[in-house]
């Protein structure tokens, strides 16, 4: 299986294991050219796409390929593209938008900065295709602020365009005007939710509204709009490169495409890695990831950042795609795929991704703004020895309420990473509830320190030691009082000899 | 012209422009530059390569582009030196302290540093 | 011709249902009597789908829907009462008490609250997920209303009826998620806000989260003091609403009984407020006359309503001469009190108490201001109780109120005629002074005393004509000060042109005022039918009175010729008219449209604020203005450092948008800083990647040896901690930024050494 596009890459690139099992698509520019230099995007057959439909096509033309070649949106849910795009064009109305979400909040999730640091112009390029196809004149990119270079680099990328007349009236001498601004984003998760994101557009607190009105027929500033991702964007120009059926040759049944993936946590090759729809877990995490680093197991790959959920090993050959994630308790989500050995703990990473969706609720909905906090309390309680009968329980019961009650994306996924650790790893939070122990030794809490035969007496530890619970003469093996231990672990990280076990 | 022609004219203008810039040039420097590479180095590294190049004359013969990330995140800043003939090495943690050397082996005595290679 | 409206068919609880397209759920379940439980929805406010307790299922959904937000659609089937939902809305319901005080029985709202009510009624008997509650002082500091955050559930009603309704958006909410609180811009004190006290958030409140604050004690101690004569007057509002505390139907006429209460309470005197709404039509009436024959400014404005007084004060300060010297009924009394009736009755003005039983809170704060004082220092009216102080008083002294027998008012300030009952409703001013000025001028009593087309202005204010002697007076009335805000652009646009504007501060006039009964236990605050039945009160009060124009009432003539000499003479001048403050603007602004204003407003000269303006110059979209605030915040931001109230009173003036707003988008983002940094800032990734690789024991390092915590800054002012969200260098985990510089794979013990290399210098 060969193709112009992955070929450029392999020439270059295709030695290395690390990218000969990627299939690189939307990153195809990406680390080859210039993003500063549109000459070079457009040596890289840029703005093809756009000149052909400006030609050739008509309207529904754009959208009916768009829908044929399958493409789903990539930011977390996959709705299907094309049908997005069909529903605003179907909307009259004397004002469209179209919107690119680049606020990209998942903790460990930075495809988006990647993809418009590398090649800035494909994602105007599909934004302005959709414009034309929709029938809006204008486009807002919404990036995090805190992505200083890629809006550089957009700023300029929109600039060379406009010279080129790629953007702003008559665009290469067709009757289509369209333009793109870029708005900053100023930090709240929540914003990645589309109706959340309007709110942020327009100057207020980025709280989600009900639906509908859908953004098709409301969007920004009450005007139809279409809302897709960097990535999604970025795939746009494909669609019409080499045609919506050889788009579709890649994936799966329901899965067209590729998927960019954040490779991070306990495995050996960290990083950006694209493959296509319907690789297997094991595939990416060891073939390309080169597997766990230490010599340690493979406990867990969490998938879809906060929103998304824990699989274990029984699922390593799950097929990459929307569904299969989804059946095995997942969800794709924007791509952050975070590795998990032995020594991470379930309950603790439940409670990470927890504490991240409370402190980026946004307050608006009770099942959300409350029901975390109390998720949180009671995982808090597990993690510290605390834990009662009945907590997961309540953790289920909450879990699912908030789910199904809650007002927008956020807080419906907000408990998926604790249902899933509990599904998939029930023994582990009972041994935290009920032996009160931490099985991967992570909860503080939960550990008690001991001082070996090793010990030669060296009173490191017990310098370390903040609260003066280790004894001992010098020369001779020191003790830890149990009683005073706060289980900081300052004596464990101190010990050269390593006399201190910890359990 | 058509829009189609008119994306077609300018894809052969860029081609010009990209192919001389490469006249006279013996190999392509591509270094790393985004967030993540920056972050590990990789400015510092462009400015001492550019730096060195120039002290030594030799910025007429390689041609330094600033790409994208590859998506090899611990392995930055990574350096990808392409001939003309289309032989592509891949380099990677390219810190300041290592410009030197690369100048001095790699492109000045065409010798591959393996314990470098990605 | 009306387009006739689509008819959708669907199902609740195997119900067939027809309703118009459009229809909400939740009201078309009302139709076969289901009954869903709501708690931030109101009819008369934008729909928000906060507080999700009126949750449904529908069939073919994956969750549950929010009724109250959601269209119903052809061949729905909806259930609203499945034992998953039951169980859903308990817990929701549980999760708010769980963030409440558990002090129903010692609040102000017990059986009288909203969620009391509906975790009753779905039956939350325990308790299974309690924690930690927030916490915020309670705001004591206005002399009308106290916020108790504690109480607050985060409905949102109180910010959108002091948006929507009445436009002077000094609410919103501010911070988010769990610490998300409802307050004024920059959590001022009520007192120093925008607030003008017109009380429809405490009307709206579902809980006791706003209260009016209780001056029932200084009362209950004058009431027990020999020394004191004790004088009460009563608004013509309370008799219409009053009975509601008392379980009778909204509409009762309590006036009688009022008396007698008051009477059997202690008061020495009792009299009626509608004396003087008489004494106020004559000297208003004079006025307009004055003013159009001089050729004074107008329109003239009433100025009975102390909630509209101060928002013109504070938002169009530039209109306040246009406001009626006269003082408020309840000022002409409490002036009457102190001056006139100790003459009477031998006795010391000093000995007097007076009090006003108001169905108002901002009448609380009026009879503070220092206009309404003897020159002497005694206050006009020493203290002012709501309407519904005055039911818990009856209670507490064990009067059965239905039970009593009629008692008239005490003479001589005791009289009224209907044009003074009418008073309470909202286009009662105008129709009272109407009859009056009619009569003035022309000599001959205005024929069809009535002047319908003027009343219940709540939905939008109402216009008219009249001419009086061939004098052509076009009047306006408004009710709401959202309302208001609308008539008074189309005054200082020039669209319109007015001799007289009547405007009441809360929606139907008096009756609806932020001192009455809570309607929440079998109706909604701000219900139109409520507001109807206390309104037709007072209209059949008028109906049935034989004097029904302020200059028939007798006493008034009397109080004339021995004491005020003639109609606008300098005695009734100095003891019946006030003056406003024109100082009371506030630094931002909350009412936009005033673009005059905005390009009038001075720049410092400050090289940042100079720069500050360039940047919201450039901002050409006039449409969607507002949609910049975030980019010019983030510019204000760059510039300054942080953001400062003087920066977003700033941006407020040259942006149009309200400061509460600004506030509320300040304390959303994490952007935003309203302290300043430390100079060197030390932030750390917390990313997944960088999480699972140690950050946490960096941040826990950092906070030890600065010694703060995440979010603050040294007390020199060198170092500040914050977490930063995902950086996106996870191969570099954990990363931590000082400033703009990047560290990589930090561990805690290089913490010290990267600390040591950022001294002072």
């Amino acid at each position: 299986m060969t193709d112009a596009r992955s070929t450029t890459y392999l020439n270059r690139f295709g030695d290395i294991d690390y990218f000969k099992k990627q299939t690189r698509f939307t990153l195809r520019n990406c680390g080859l050219i210039d993003p500063e230099n549109i000459d070079e995007y457009i040596n890289a057959r840029g703005y093809l796409a756009l000149g052909t439909i400006l030609t050739d096509y008509t309207p529904q033309r754009v959208i009916d390929d768009i829908k044929a070649s399958g493409l789903r949106g990539r930011g977390g849910a996959g709705f299907p593209t094309g049908l997005k795009w069909q529903f605003t064009k179907d909307v009259t109305s004397d004002e469209k938008y179209v919107v690119c979400n680049a606020d990209e909040g998942d903790p460990g999730a930075f495809m988006d900065r990647s993809a418009i640091e590398g090649d800035p112009h494909t994602v105007l390029e599909g934004m302005t295709i959709c414009g034309f196809a929709i029938g809006a004149s204008k486009g807002i990119i919404y990036i995090r602020a805190e992505y200083p270079l890629a809006i550089k680099r957009l700023q300029i990328a929109i600039e060379q365009a406009k010279q080129y007349n790629l953007l702003g009236n008559n665009i290469l001498g067709s009757q289509f005007t369209f333009d793109i601004e870029l708005r900053l984003g100023a930090g709240a998760f929540v914003c990645g939710e589309e109706t959340a994101l309007i709110n942020s557009i327009e100057g207020k607190r980025g709280m989600p509204k009900p639906r509908p009105p859908f953004p098709a027929v409301k969007g920004v500033f009450g005007k139809p709009t279409v809302i897709n991702n960097v990535e999604t964007w970025a795939n746009v120009p494909l669609v019409f490169l080499d045609g919506p059926a050889q788009f579709s040759q890649y994936g799966t049944e329901k899965s067209k495409g590729t998927k960019v993936f954040a490779l991070a946590g306990k495995v050996n090759n960290t990083g950006l890695v694209e493959v296509k729809m319907g690789t297997t877990l094991r595939e990416i995490i060891f073939d390309i990831g080169g597997g766990i680093g230490n010599g340690k197991k493979f406990k867990a790959a969490q998938t879809g950042g906060p929103s998304g959920g824990c699989l274990p090993e029984q699922y390593l050959d799950t097929p990459v795609d929307y569904e299969s994630l989804a059946q095995a308790g997942s969800i794709m989500g924007s791509g952050g795929l975070i590795v998990m050995d032995e020594d991470t703990c379930m309950v603790d990473v439940a409670k990470f991704f927890l504490d991240f969706t409370q402190s980026e609720s946004c307050g608006k909905c009770t099942p959300c703004r409350e029901g975390t906090k109390r998720m949180l309390e009671i995982l808090t309680r597990i993690t510290e020895g605390n834990g009662k009968e009945g907590d997961l329980e309540k953790l289920e019961r909450l879990g699912s309420m908030i789910k199904k009650s809650s007002l927008c994306g956020l807080g419906k996924s907000a408990p998926n990473p604790v249902l899933s650790t509990i599904k998939q790893f029930r023994a582990e939070y009972e041994s935290h509830i009920y032996q009160k122990k931490c099985p991967a030794k992570v909860c503080k809490q939960l550990l008690t320190y001991t001082i070996t035969e090793k010990c030669i007496g060296c009173g490191a530890c017990k310098r370390a030691c903040p609260v003066d619970a280790i004894t001992g003469d010098p020369k001779k093996m020191h003790t830890i009082d149990p009683d005073k231990c706060i289980q900081c672990g300052q004596c464990f990280s101190t010990c050269k000899f390593s006399a201190i076990e910890r359990s | 012209m058509t829009p189609r022609e008119k994306i077609e004219a300018l894809q052969r203008e860029s081609q010009q422009k990209i192919s001389n810039q490469l006249s006279g040039k013996k190999a392509i420097i591509f270094v790393g530059s985004a967030t993540c590479e920056d972050a590990a180095g990789a400015t510092d590294s462009y400015t001492a390569l550019n730096t060195l190049l120039k002290e030594k004359g030799l910025d007429t013969q390689f041609l330094i582009k600033r790409t994208g990330c590859t998506g090899r995140c611990d392995k930055e800043p990574i350096f990808q030196v392409v001939d003309m003939a289309g032989h592509s090495i891949v380099y990677q943690n390219m810190t300041e302290n290592k410009m030197k050397e690369f100048v001095e082996k790699h492109l000045e005595k065409n010798e591959l540093v393996k314990e470098w290679i990605l | 011709m009306e387009k006739e409206q689509k008819m959708i068919n669907l199902t609740i609880d195997g119900v067939k249902v027809t309703a118009p397209e459009g229809t909400t759920i939740l009201n078309a379940a009302k139709q076969i009597g289901a009954k869903i439980p709501t708690l931030c929805y109101h009819p008369y406010l934008s729909t928000e789908g906060r507080c999700r307790i009126c949750i449904v299922e529908v069939k073919g959904a994956r969750d549950f829907i929010a009724s109250c937000a959601y269209p119903i659609s052809e061949g729905m089937e909806v259930k609203t009462h499945t034992p998953e939902i039951r169980e859903a809305r308990r817990d929701i319901v549980e999760l708010i008490l769980d963030n409440h005080p558990d002090e129903c029985h010692t609040c102000e709202r017990d059986s009288n609250c909203e969620l009391q009510k509906i975790a009753y009624e779905l039956g939350v008997r325990e308790k299974l997920f309690s924690g930690e509650k927030k916490h915020y002082e309670k705001d004591e500091s206005s002399h009308a209303i106290i916020r108790d955050p504690d109480k607050c559930i985060l409905c949102g009603r109180c910010t959108r009826v002091c948006s929507e309704i009445q436009g002077v958006n000094c609410l919103s909410i501010a911070h988010r998620g769990f610490h998300s609180v409802v307050m004024p811009a920059f959590d001022q004190g009520m007192i120093d806000s925008v607030c003008i006290s017109c009380g429809q958030c405490l009307n709206v409140c579902p809980t006791a989260a706003f209260l009016e604050k209780d001056y029932t004690d200084g009362v209950w101690a004058a009431l027990n003091d020999p020394n004191k004569v004790t004088v009460v007057q009563v608004a013509p509002a309370i008799r219409a609403a009053i009975g509601e505390g008392f379980g009778n139907p909204p509409g009762t006429n309590m006036e009688k009984k009022i008396v007698t209460a008051l009477k059997r309470l202690g008061f020495n005197y009792v009299f009626d407020g509608q004396f003087t709404a008489d004494l106020t039509i004559i000297e208003e009436a004079s006025e307009l006359i004055h003013r159009i024959q001089d050729n004074k400014k107008l329109p003239l404005i009433t100025s009975c309503s102390p909630g509209w007084v101060n928002f013109v004060e504070k938002f169009y300060p530039e209109m306040v001469d246009n406001l009626s010297t006269c003082m408020s009924p309840m000022g002409m009394m409490g002036s009457l009190i102190k001056r006139y009736f100790p003459t009477l009755i031998n006795r010391d003005p000093k000995d007097m108490y007076s009090v006003g039983i108001m169905p108002c809170t901002a009448k609380k704060e009026e009879s503070m201001r220092p206009q309404l004082k003897t020159e002497d220092g005694l206050r006009y009216v020493d203290a002012v109780l709501t309407t519904r102080e005055l039911i818990w008083m009856i209670k507490a002294a064990g009067i059965d109120f239905n039970a009593l027998p009629d008692t008239e008012f005490d003479s001589p300030l005791g009289t009224s005629t209907g044009a003074a009952t009418i008073f309470g409703a909202s286009g009662g001013v105008m129709e009272a002074a109407l009859r009056t000025a009619h009569f003035f001028i022309t000599g001959t009593e205005l024929p069809g005393i009535k002047f319908e087309s003027i009343r219940g202005a709540v939905e939008e204010y109402k216009k008219a004509e009249v001419v009086l002697n061939g004098i052509k007076v076009r009047i306006a009335v408004a009710s709401g000060l959202g309302n208001a805000q609308k008539l008074l652009e189309k005054v200082r646009s020039g669209e319109e042109q007015y001799e007289f504007i009547e405007v009441m501060a809360c929606p139907g006039g008096c009756i609806g005022g932020g001192g009455q009964p809570y309607v929440g236990t079998y109706s909604i605050p701000l219900d139109r039918e409520v507001l109807k039945k206390r309104a037709s009160a007072l209209y059949n009060a008028d109906e049935m009175m034989t004097l029904r124009r302020s200059h028939e009432n007798l006493d008034v003539k009397h109080l004339y010729d021995t004491a005020l000499e003639k109609y606008g003479s300098a005695v009734a001048h100095h003891w019946l008219h006030t003056h406003y403050n024109h100082d009371r603007k506030p630094r931002g602004v909350c009412i936009c449209g005033d673009k005059n204003y905005r390009d009038n407003a001075p720049v410092s000269n400050e090289p940042r604020y100079q720069e500050l303006d360039a940047y919201i110059q450039t901002i050409k979209d006039d449409r969607y203005n507002y949609s910049y605030l975030i980019p010019v915040m983030q510019k204000a931001q760059q510039l300054f450092g942080f953001l400062s109230q003087e920066v977003m009173d700033f941006i407020s003036v040259k942006m149009q948008i309200p400061t509460s707003r600004i506030y509320g988008v300040a304390t959303f983002y994490h952007l935003f800083k309203l302290k300043p940094k430390g100079k060197y800032n030390f932030a750390v990734c917390l990313g997944t990647a960088c999480y699972v690789k140690g950050a946490q024991a960096v941040i826990t390092e950092l906070e030890n040896l600065l010694g703060i915590k995440v979010g603050e800054t040294t007390e020199d002012g060198l170092y500040s901690i914050e977490i930063m969200r995902c950086f996106g260098a996870c191969g570099l985990a954990p990363v931590m930024l000082v400033n703009d510089k990047v560290y990589g794979n930090v561990t805690p013990k290089e913490v010290g050494k990267i600390i040591k290399t950022y001294k002072a210098s």
